[in-house]
């Protein structure tokens, strides 16, 4: 899982690794897309637990989230670039099968 | 051994001298014929087909939920009817929102005055033992299992889906809630039994109901709401044993494999355990190269048959052949969304589009031939639609069920088919109408 402040700075950090690009729609439209290879799943913020009453039940983070799937080798120097954050979740909000 | 080369139809493999006898025509004049029906588990080798996920589910010749592997092509079957072939399934990415899909024991799922019950000797839709049962723990009316999300996009329509079998009732109410209160949402029967009679009643509306479950075998069911979520992003989807308002502790009901999704169909199940899950795109491809260009071999000119599933009309288009990319290279073949009817549409992208729509819950076939700006369209033997496109220049590659406009990857996974393509056929010639509007008939 990848975060930054916001969806700007994580296309940004995509951008800057090589892993998105920009590209064309079927209309034409530009619009970024990912490499091939790479899956992207854009999370956004992640929402706080409530219970069904609305009692918190753990802190959301607003800042945003995105996860990756390589199917091609990353260099050293790309995965540094990333900006992963520690400690990873002990549970994920979201994974990719 | 069965010869793969009968299945595949490859007339590059075929002996030399029969190759220059038939100049890459299959007998009937096409030159391409892939029909993902007969293919057994081994796809046609001119395909690149790429799925980054280690887990994504099907419904396999037995008719169990099965589960392939990165990159494994998924041969889909009829759930219903046994064996019975539906194709190679091309899905978007998709999200299951659902944490312990199957077991049901996570924060997610909330219970109010009911309980579950470990089902150990029951045969769950995998053909595996173990599913879940849940019941009213007394008698009276409030009584469910509550899907409960937060965090959803306020502007999307949401499908929750689940299988279901009767035990000690064949009914379930379903309701849909916001952060406001109910919303209406409709039922639709993803699959049931060759031998199931469930009735879906009040649906869509504020409590829709599906009665006469089989007890036997397990019926899907997908609750969709009508419009867009609303409210400010929590999404509660209430699984009502028997009714909302008379429940005992009698009306128990078998539950395995819950989804959420956004969008307004279930897609193929996807398992969670503690978080949630992404299946990542299918993405199948004939690369441009000899692949490509061993059979597309009429330039500007040619007929495209193709012949696909559909379950129900969407809100957004599903593509079901497009060529190379948006420049003067560029035929796509879709759905339209809503109307369901069929769309041939260029580079601008001007289109034109059948009079008729796609069938729901059955099998489609649609066909369209140019020579050059001169197009015509057709969908399961319609009216025949005349086109002046533009489409200059030869393509160099096809992607299947989705568009690509990269030739290597699904580039607008918003409009992948998200179903099953049976067959795929071309001709190097403009058919004429009367043929096309024959053989998709």
């Amino acid at each position: 899982m990848l975060r930054t402040e916001n969806y700007a700075a994580m296309e940004s950090a995509l951008f800057a690794v090589g892993l998105i690009t920009d590209g064309t729609d079927m209309y034409g439209v530009a619009t970024v897309i990912p490499i091939p290879g790479i899956s992207v799943d854009h999370i956004g913020a992640i929402p706080p637990t409530v219970d069904i009453d609305g009692n918190p039940v753990s802190p959301g983070d607003p800042r945003w989230h995105t996860n990756i799937r390589a199917m091609i080798e990353l260099t050293p120097e790309q995965v540094a670039a990333l900006p992963t954050f520690t400690p990873e979740p002990s549970i994920p909000y979201r994974v990719f099968a | 051994m069965r010869s793969l080369l009968g299945r595949f139809h490859r007339p590059m493999s075929r002996g030399l001298v029969n190759n220059m006898l038939t100049m890459n025509n299959l007998g009937d004049g096409s030159t391409l014929s892939l029909d993902f029906t007969t293919m057994g588990s081994v796809l046609d080798p001119r395909l690149t087909f790429t799925r980054a996920s280690t887990v994504a589910t099907y419904i396999n010749s037995n008719g169990y939920v099965a589960t392939a592997t990165t990159n494994e092509p998924r041969f889909d079957y009829s759930p219903t009817n046994i064996g019975e072939p539906r194709g190679l399934l091309i899905e978007a990415q998709g999200i299951n929102i659902c944490t312990a899909s199957e077991t049901f024991n996570t924060g997610f799922w909330v219970f109010s005055v009911t309980a579950l019950t470990t089902e150990s000797s029951d045969v769950n839709p995998k053909g595996t033992l173990g599913s879940i049962s849940v019941a009213p723990v007394s008698n009276g009316s409030g009584r469910y299992m509550n899907a409960f999300a937060t965090g959803l996009t306020t502007t999307n329509i949401y499908t929750y889906s689940i299988w279901i079998k009767a035990k000690g009732t064949d009914a379930v109410e379903f309701i849909a809630f916001n952060s406001i209160g109910p919303i209406n949402s409709g039922i639709s029967i993803i699959s049931q039994p060759s031998n199931g009679n469930a009735i879906v009643s009040n649906s869509p509306g504020i409590a829709p109901r599906i009665s006469g479950l089989s007890s036997t075998g397990w019926t899907r069911v997908a609750v969709t709401t009508s419009a867009a979520l609303g409210g400010t992003g929590n999404g509660n989807f209430r699984l009502y044993p028997s009714n909302t308002i008379a429940s005992t502790t009698a009306d128990s009901i078998y539950i395995w494999g819950a989804q959420l999704e956004a969008g307004s169909g279930a897609t193929s199940y996807i398992p969670t355990g503690a978080s949630q899950v992404t299946r990542a795109v299918d993405t199948a491809i004939i690369a441009a190269g000899t692949n490509f260009s061993s059979w597309y071999t009429g330039g500007t000119t040619g007929t495209f048959v193709t012949e696909w599933c559909r379950c129900s009309p969407t809100t957004t288009q599903r593509t079901v052949i497009a060529t190379s990319d948006v420049s003067n290279q560029h035929l796509h073949q879709y759905i339209a969304a809503t109307t369901s009817r069929l769309r041939l549409a260029d580079k601008i992208p001007a289109f034109i589009e059948t009079a008729n729509a796609s069938i729901d819950n059955s099998i489609n076939k649609g066909a369209f031939s140019y020579a050059g700006s001169v197009q015509s369209l057709c969908l399961n033997g319609g009216t025949i639609v005349p086109g002046t496109l533009t489409f200059t220049t030869a393509p160099t590659w096809l992607s299947i069920g989705g568009p690509s406009t990269n030739g290597t990857s699904i580039t607008d996974t918003a409009v992948v088919l998200n179903n099953a393509i049976r067959k795929i056929k071309y001709f190097p010639t403009r058919l004429s109408d009367a043929k096309i509007k024959e053989i998709t008939t």
